[in-house]
């Protein structure tokens, strides 16, 4: 029922003046591949080149979705912080404050935060160690693919004061590769609000499990699936409704955040994710998942053991 | 309550597995420390022994589990029974702090495993050392090896104490001691079939737990106190249970004449 709705509210934003251009991208690839035809091995080509995946309800050639994405976090990345707090009422904070304390990091803990961004996470698990355990000695690498969006993190640590520790590494890297991390190098890896943008979650996963030592923690914060009907209900209105309408009059942006409830809607349901999650050889705890706000947003975490 | 007779038959085995040593490969013996425990048997999800096969893992999820929360238990004097200890427990092993996120519910797990364990490791010790005491005196050992294993603790045991009482904790801990006080008078051989079975039970659960309460706040030199304390209350007992066994029979007598009385009036229900 909501993929009609959402196509409903598609349509005219692809006639309407947009600033991202993955329509024209989409239309120009796809006319090109139809003059392929007799040859039996390019159409093999075909298929697997035009292997597709999801970008918020549309599907797109699986090599686009990394650029198209990178584009979204371009535009937004300068109104990120001021975006989360108007979409969610500031219930974010909550979430990764929660986040942050279901961690319950020690002193002297390495942690790595993937699509980091705008480094709420870190900055929060910087907070905490100096806060509960006085501890300085805590190491975060920050790693993100969006240049535009470690730019906006850098800005807002150098007004704390832990732009004169070495405790941050900034870093600009992918999920899906890890190239720049060695095996068995950190306590805990943390993925917020990031791995739906990302087109090859396995590959996240088993990056993710490769990068963290024997005891060491995965954990991810991702929106799920709302079971409550009535909750659902809502939620949906305000998501399709409300948020890109918030969208383009703070950020003057609609279509990405067009992107962000799409996406939402397609990223696999809790227990799903969970699957992934052992499959990927992470050992789960109890049921692997915490519901935050009837499931609105959910803790996600593995260990490697 | 089916629970508490399944773990006297399950003393029963352990009796047998650990008489017949010649044979272990028949009787599946597994090592002391893997035996599998409630707790476990949740944690363990379906992927165990794919994980098992995985570069990092030779050793079984379970395993992991107690070794982390037996090597917490020495942090508990000076951290308590919490996230704290487990957090130094994991360091304590080479895993990092985070680990603690093994045990979601934090110092009640901890709390439990050496309830469980402590248990485990009295049934052992005792199963052969019973014999030729009479039926106070085995009682009486069983409580003071299984006091043996708190007294590192006692001045911890409050919180412990505090813990279990919490509404979300309050059934388990009940379970806990309602096996420990059932393995207690199956290892005193007792074999009651009547009301005696539960009296049995509720009085040494009575018993043992006022002797820890007594014992969190003893302060004499290696708890002489405390074990006098105990000999108080089961001597207690043996006279109070008499006297319950005479107030019982008097008190059945009495009713029996009122029923009779009643029953000469015309009141009261006749068989015909």
């Amino acid at each position: 029922m909501l993929i009609p709705i959402g196509i409903g509210l598609l349509r005219p934003l692809i006639s309407s003046k947009s600033r991202l251009t993955y329509s024209g991208i989409f239309r120009g690839f796809a006319s090109s591949t139809s003059q392929r035809t007799s040859d039996k091995q390019a159409i093999k080509k075909d298929d697997e080149k035009e292997a597709e995946t999801n970008f918020g309800f549309k599907y797109v050639p699986e090599s686009m979705k990394e650029k198209l994405v990178g584009q979204v976090f371009t535009n937004v990345a300068s109104k990120y912080d001021v975006m989360n707090d108007a979409m969610s009422l500031g219930i974010h904070r909550l979430w990764k404050d929660y986040f942050i304390r279901t961690m319950a990091p020690g002193p002297g803990t390495k942690l790595l935060d993937v699509a980091g961004g705008t480094g709420d996470i870190t900055m929060g698990f910087l907070n905490y160690c100096k806060e509960i355990h006085g501890d300085t000695s805590a190491q975060v690498t920050l790693l993100d693919i969006n240049p535009k969006m470690l730019d906006v993190g850098r800005e807002r640590f150098n007004k704390t004061p832990y732009n004169q520790t070495s405790q941050i590494q900034f870093e600009i890297g992918n999920a899906e590769n890890l190239s720049t991390i060695s095996s068995n190098s950190f306590d805990v890896y943390t993925i917020a609000f990031g791995i739906r943008n990302c087109t090859h979650i396995d590959r996240v996963l088993s990056e993710a499990y490769r990068v963290l030592r024997p005891g060491g923690r995965f954990m991810c914060l991702e929106f799920g699936k709302v079971q409550n009907p009535i909750i659902s209900s809502i939620y949906n209105l305000y998501s399709f409704q409300i948020i890109p309408v918030l969208g383009q009059v703070i950020a003057a942006d609609r279509d990405s955040y067009q992107y962000l409830v799409e996406s939402i809607q397609r990223f696999p349901s809790q227990d799903k994710f969970t699957e992934m999650i052992k499959d990927t050889g992470f050992t789960v705890i109890d049921k692997g998942w915490e519901d935050l706000t009837f499931g609105i947003a959910a803790i996600h975490s593995g260990f490697k053991l | 309550m089916e629970g508490l007779i399944g773990r006297s038959s399950k003393i029963m085995l352990q009796r047998i597995q650990t008489k017949s040593i010649i044979k272990p490969n028949l009787l599946n013996l597994r090592p002391h420390r893997s035996f599998s425990y409630s707790v476990s048997a949740k944690l363990i999800n379906s992927n165990v022994e794919s994980n098992e096969q995985k570069e990092t893992s030779r050793i079984p999820l379970n395993l992991i589990h107690s070794e982390i929360l037996r090597a917490s238990l020495s942090f508990v004097p000076k951290y308590g029974w919490s996230v704290e200890s487990l957090s130094h427990g994991a360091n304590s092993l080479g895993y990092p702090s985070v680990s603690h996120g093994l045990f979601p519910r934090g110092g009640v797990e901890l709390i439990e495993w050496f309830l469980e364990d402590s248990r485990r490791k009295m049934v052992n010790e005792l199963i052969d050392k019973m014999d030729g005491l009479k039926i106070h005196q085995k009682i009486r050992l069983a409580c003071i090896t299984r006091l043996n294993y708190t007294k590192p603790y006692a001045k911890k045991w409050s919180e412990a104490l505090a813990i279990m009482a919490q509404p979300n904790n309050v059934q388990t801990s009940i379970e806990h001691l309602a096996k420990l006080v059932d393995d207690m008078w199956y290892l005193a051989g007792d074999k009651s079939a009547d009301m005696n079975w539960y009296t049995k039970r509720g009085s040494l659960a009575v018993i043992y737990s006022s002797t820890e309460l007594y014992m969190t706040q003893d302060i004499s030199p290696d708890y002489t106190g405390t074990f006098q304390f105990l000999d108080h209350r089961l001597q207690d007992i043996a006279t109070f249970g008499r006297v319950v066994g005479e107030i019982d029979t008097f008190v059945g007598f009495v009713t029996k004449s009122l029923v009779g009385v009643l029953a000469s009036k015309g009141i009261g229900n006749f068989d015909k």
